[in-house]
């Protein structure tokens, strides 16, 4: 390593003991759990009930240890800092690279609303242009939209950016025709096409906020570690506004550097890679991370959707580190708005995760990226293995029950188990809740940043038990998907909605989430028949499925956010002025206010058609057709006419589309539009805003 | 027999070519009045059968074209039109600037201003080969290309189904009925 980094050499017997104290930790308190069930089951002799409790007892335990153990490993390396490592810059200041270092920063979109990722380009520009190394880095959003008013939006945007900015040749606008393979696609695309015009790439979301500050130093310590492929920053969320978001960036904030801490602590050199907010290699990761088929019998599931831990398993693959920069300040995302949107995106990152199995025993894969696949995995099968151990253990309840009735001898039998169970559940609170306080002991020098002890601790006792209310539907929904999944059920990759501007309705609420209120129903009832003596303790999960739509919409509502921040809950250091973060706090007021209240509506369709100058920008932007087929041609006439003189929203997403990848279109419409009379055009061409279909 | 044509069409045509050129963004209100006026005047002499309000805005994409043409001379008059558009609003020339446009000659440096202005949307390409390694998955690939290609789930479901149901009949049989 070259000076800068913070470390200078990790030696094999540190990651052996690392390694082995984790994991060593993991199977230990695993296991003492796992016997101690067993000892309490065996009193009577085991059930085969009991056999499957015990094996899902053993997998959900393990994924609570492993997040228990994190901690505390995060904990025990903040107490002593100076044993650390950790991918960091020491702050020195590195003499030019010659040639120097070109970056690009590729940013992917898909249908998002492109007014905040614009505004969020913006700031970003002006700051590294004033950092003196600007020209370092070229600016490219990769479009995959397929919304007509969204690529319109974006064609626009970019226009007016460059225009603001004069970063003509230097931002970049990229719209794919045919969006292959999705997100991960599109980055390949872009490496084939410009990737050997840049020795690094820092991938973006559209909802990334990154410094020029950060992402300077990272490009500094790439040139300082040339074995490095990948360094992922740890990105905070901000902007929240809602209840629901305003709770997950707090919890984020306080206990994301915690376990990201305590996950550098054993896999260091060997981290994961999530996609956006971070910094990679460009040549090895053309040569070695295009992602490979999947063995799966249907062509359409053979692609990977969720490609950044499979990409960090083949550059570790291919002899390149991956690190996790968790101690950089400056790198955020935004949440969804609410728990709808939440479980949206929770259904397309368990098929992505999901997919991810296959490479669980391919051979050549480093041990801890299995293990970070593993850990992917359980996040979304612990859904239904917890319903399975619940379902297991009202079974086993009704059936000792019954036979208590049977037999006198019963009843120690079961108060013995049911002791045993009291001593697991209270064991299992303290492995929940013990990382939390690790969370706030560590943030103990930024309490002030938070709104001081006695409203952090207001908002750790608020947020613990609104996400154990969430819980339960998010078991449910969880393993309805992994069920959906398993099955074969064709799942999109739906653009996500970060949107708060309209909070949904308790209507909408209540359409969306019958299903728990369905289960809670459906299980009080069978309970209440069969295993009452049962509903006092199982009532909790029944009261939160019942609670899930007026807790989905009450969080969903700006208003509720807003409360909770002028009473000082759920406050993060970036909301509290403090001269330890006045430049990221104007960097992110200033995205924040640029991004505000634009909103991407199908009027820009009429944009257009009526406005000559983005007219002639989409047309400048399309391909150069040599030659229209007849049946093209026979197809895109007609289609022209129905969208001026009868109501154009009549016309599909599709044949929007078609119309405007074709130039002549494009340019018929528009002087179709100013040459007709007022009669012979439809009305709406002229108010501007989208019909109903009729 | 050209179609008669009343005072208002002419109104709504001069309405119409006025917000073209204002959307094109032609300098002053001043200016915009003077060229709608000398582009209805062409139009009135030039008119066809078309009906007032297609004739004048033909003739107002037809002079621009014209203008636009003599700043982008290679360029066929369409796509010049398209060019000048697009540098007209990327530049954003000045007040004086803008009064030029439609006018007979285009001053050098505005003409040169414009024909400088290029959007490029991306770079120059420079193909590099990213292709995917064959990737081998292991024991579980093999287990589970038997599955699909082999096992046959039918008599598995069945069986499932059967056993199922004998044990839950068997369970309601032999349950006690009540308490003992």
């Amino acid at each position: 390593m070259k000076p800068g980094v913070l470390f200078e050499k990790i030696t094999a017997e540190t990651v052996g003991f690392r390694r082995a104290s984790f994991f060593g930790a993991i199977l230990a308190s695993t296991g003492l759990g796992v016997w101690f069930l067993a000892r309490a089951f065996s009193r009577e002799g085991f059930s085969g009930l009991e056999v499957a409790q015990l094996i899902l007892f053993a997998f959900l335990l393990h994924q609570i240890v492993t997040g228990f153990w994190l901690a505390v490993l995060g904990g025990w390396t903040q107490l002593f800092p100076g044993k650390e490592i950790r991918m960091g810059w020491t702050g020195a200041v590195l003499p030019a690279a010659i040639p120097p270092a070109r970056t690009a920063l590729v940013l992917p979109m898909y249908n998002e609303d492109s007014g905040p990722i614009f505004a969020m380009a913006e700031t970003l520009w002006s700051d590294l242009q004033a950092t003196g190394r600007g020209d370092e880095f070229d600016i490219f959003f990769l479009s995959d939209s397929n919304r007509p008013e969204n690529w319109i939006a974006e064609e626009w945007g970019w226009f007016d950016l460059c225009r603001r900015t004069g970063g003509w040749s230097r931002i970049h606008y990229r719209k794919r025709r045919s969006p292959r393979h999705g997100k991960s696609g599109n980055l390949a695309d872009f490496c084939r096409r410009w990737g050997a015009h840049y020795r690094y790439m820092v991938t973006l979301d559209a909802d990334s906020i990154m410094t020029a500050g950060l992402i300077t130093r990272l490009v500094s310590m790439m040139e300082s570690a040339p074995r490095v492929g990948i360094i992922q920053t740890l990105p905070y969320q901000v902007f929240g506004r809602t209840l629901f978001r305003r709770i997950q960036q707090f919890s984020v904030r306080l206990y994301a550097p915690v376990f990201a801490a305590g996950a550098n602590y054993w896999h260091l050199f060997a981290g994961n890679f999530w996609g956006h907010n971070a910094i990679l290699r460009v040549a090895p990761f053309i040569q070695f991370c295009d992602l490979p088929e999947l063995p799966e019998p249907s062509t359409d599931r053979r692609h990977i959707l969720s490609h950044d831990t499979i990409e960090a398993a083949l550059m570790r693959k291919a002899g390149y580190d991956v690190w996790l920069a968790y101690g950089e300040e400056g790198s955020y995302e935004t949440a969804p708005p609410n728990l709808a949107d939440h479980l949206v995106r929770e259904r397309r990152w368990c098929r992505g995760n999901l997919q991810h199995f296959w490479f669980l025993f391919a051979p050549g894969i480093d041990f801890a990226n299995r293990f970070h696949i593993w850990t992917g995995l359980m996040a979304y099968l612990a859904a239904p293995l917890w319903l399975a151990f619940l379902v297991c253990g009202a079974f086993d309840s009704f059936f000792k029950h019954h036979l208590s009735l049977l037999s006198s001898g019963v009843g120690g039998m079961a108060s013995s188990t049911g002791r045993a169970y009291a001593i697991l559940f209270f064991a299992t609170l303290g492995l929940l809740l013990l990382p939390k306080l690790i969370g706030l002991w560590s943030a103990r020098r930024r309490m002030n940043q938070m709104g001081g002890w006695l409203r952090t601790m207001g908002s750790v006792v608020c947020e613990t038990l609104a996400w154990s209310a969430w819980a339960p539907s998010m078991m449910l929904y969880n393993s309805l998907f992994v069920m959906e999944e398993l099955l074969g059920k064709r799942v999109g990759w739906a653009p996500q909605n970060r949107t708060e501007a309209q909070a949904p309705s308790l209507f909408f609420m209540l359409r969306r989430f019958w299903l728990p209120v369905a289960a809670a129903v459906l299980a009080g009832f069978l309970m209440a028949k069969y295993i009452p003596h049962q509903l006092g303790v199982l009532s909790p999960i029944l009261v939160a499925w019942l609670a899930t739509p007026w807790l989905a919409w009450l969080t969903a509502q700006p208003a509720a956010g807003e409360w909770a921040r002028r009473i000082g809950l759920f406050l993060i250091p970036e909301e509290i002025e403090s001269h330890l973060n006045r430049e990221i706090r104007g960097y992110l007021h200033r995205v924040d206010q640029a991004g505000r209240g634009s909103i991407c509506r199908k009027s820009e369709i009429t944009r257009l058609v009526r406005d000559p100058a983005l007219n002639a920008l989409h047309i400048s932007l399309l391909r150069v057709r040599r030659m229209v087929s007849e049946k093209t041609r026979q197809h895109l006439v007609p289609l022209r006419e129905k969208a001026l003189e009868r109501n154009p929203a009549a016309l599909s997403q599709a044949e929007w589309m078609d119309l405007l990848t074709d130039p002549d279109s494009c340019l018929w419409l528009h002087r179709q539009f100013w040459k007709r009379p007022t009669g012979k055009i439809h009305s709406w061409w002229r108010e501007g805003e989208w019909p109903a279909v009729s | 027999m050209a179609p008669v044509e009343t005072p208002d069409e002419w109104d709504a045509a001069a309405r119409q070519v006025e917000d073209w050129l204002r959307a094109v963004g032609v300098g002053s209100q001043q200016r915009c009045l003077e060229l709608t006026l000398a582009i209805l005047k062409e139009a009135r002499e030039a008119q066809g059968r078309q009906e007032p309000i297609a004739i004048a805005m033909e003739t107002a994409f037809r002079k621009f074209e014209g203008w636009a043409k003599s700043v982008f001379p290679e360029a066929a008059a369409e796509r010049a039109a398209l060019q000048a558009l697009v540098a007209l609003h990327g530049t954003q020339p000045d007040r004086r600037q803008l009064a030029m446009v439609l006018e007979k000659t285009c001053p050098s440096d505005f003409s040169e201003q414009l024909s400088k202005f290029r959007i490029d949307a991306s770079p120059e390409i420079r193909l590099s080969k990213m292709t995917a390694r064959k990737m081998k998955y292991g024991p579980i690939e093999a287990i589970a290309q038997e599955t699909w290609h082999r096992f046959a789930w039918a008599p598995l479901f069945q069986a499932l189904v059967i056993w199922t149901a004998i044990f839950l009949i068997l369970l309601r049989w032999l349950a006690p009925k009540a308490p003992l």
